[in-house]
């Protein structure tokens, strides 16, 4: 069974299993994705610590709604470098595997958007 | 209608709606700030505000921050914190703890967990008379005599506590944060012992959790009212 970027189990725990705040979410996320990892990339090279911090911080968070949780513990190592001062150690793979996660992770909500349509 | 009005500040749109929405379903009254300095404003005009859901990491001042600007306020007013964050490390932990939080939930959150957490930080009334009973009962059993160190024993009970994974490092993490959150609600004096006496799983992600505490006479039967009002079972098994 091919693995999924989504816990669905998760996401309907954290939803309560409503399909109008599933497909909010959803929306929500697929709008600031690439924002979300713009910004982190900005805060990295200008070396800005505590909004690495507080920008992974809530990429953790918002992924987790999804069950997400490769990129959940990928933005969870980010955080913890940032946290401890010591940004040295993340490197510009960090970034570009945790936008990988993502833009699979934007490609199953699209998928999830569009079956959900389908059943409406 | 419930009359408990909760504030939600969160600077994700995300967890605002999560949140928001499961509090509209439940009917409780709500707002949102997506900062610290909003909050501080809506806390200040709105005496109706009764529980604030805090996360800690907030773009202009920190949930901390924001709860050091609230302390004159408290004084005045009575509304409760819950901390909603993904940080989890002990310092946070305990500077949020310091700052005197009412209570500290993991992310994610799950809906039927955050209305179970509310619920049980308002049932306030069985809990109060369950200190009144105590207090009496000690006070008459202490008199005139010296208080001696180790005379009380405390059992705490902390029915349904959320864990958020069954996992052991979380159980224990856990664990450690609810005596160190009963120990400060206490206010207990230092070194006191606090000892994990059981913990049994009763569903996914909920324990109940017993736990000694050993303190110093009057100091505790005055200070144990904290923790009636969280709604912790007390029950005193002194000699």
């Amino acid at each position: 069974m091919k693995e999924t970027i989504i816990n669905h189990t998760i996401f309907d725990l954290c939803t309560g299993a409503s399909m109008e705040i599933k497909t909010k979410l959803a929306q929500l996320f697929i709008e600031q994705a690439e924002n979300k990892i713009a910004d982190l990339t900005i805060a990295l090279k200008s070396l800005d610590i505590s909004n690495i911090e507080r920008l992974a911080h809530s990429l953790k968070s918002s992924v987790a709604l999804f069950g997400a949780q490769k990129i959940s513990d990928l933005a969870e190592e980010v955080e913890d470098k940032a946290c401890g001062g010591d940004i040295s150690t993340i490197s510009e793979d960090h970034i570009t595997h945790l936008n990988s996660l993502i833009q699979l992770l934007v490609l199953e909500l699209k998928d999830f958007l569009l079956k959900s349509e389908v059943k409406t | 209608m419930n009359k408990i009005k909760v504030l939600v500040v969160d600077d994700s749109p995300d967890m605002r709606l999560v949140l928001i929405r499961t509090l509209k379903e439940n009917n409780f009254p709500c707002d949102e700030a997506q900062n610290g300095l909003e909050a501080y404003e809506k806390i200040m005009a709105d005496s109706e505000i009764k529980l604030i859901l805090l996360d800690l990491l907030l773009p202009d001042i920190s949930g901390i921050e924001l709860l050091e600007k609230l302390t004159d306020i408290r004084k005045l007013r009575d509304f409760k914190v819950c901390i909603i964050s993904g940080k989890r490390d002990r310092e946070t932990v305990v500077k949020a703890i310091q700052q005197g939080v009412n209570d500290f939930m993991v992310k994610p959150i799950y809906p039927d967990a955050l209305i179970a957490k509310i619920n049980s930080l308002f049932q306030l009334g069985n809990a109060v008379d369950q200190y009144q009973k105590i207090s009496t009962t000690l006070k008459a059993k202490l008199g005139s005599t010296p208080i001696e160190p180790d005379l009380i024993i405390l059992t705490v009970s902390e029915v349904g506590m959320e864990l958020q994974s069954s996992a052991a490092f979380e159980m224990n993490y856990k664990i450690e944060l609810s005596c160190a959150m009963l120990s400060n609600a206490s206010g207990l004096p230092s070194p006191f012992h606090c000892r994990v006496t059981s913990c049994k799983k009763i569903s996914f992600g909920k324990y109940n959790v017993q736990a000694n505490f050993i303190g110093v006479g009057e100091e505790v039967i005055t200070k144990i009212r904290a923790l009636a009002v969280r709604g912790v079972k007390i029950s005193d098994e002194s000699k």
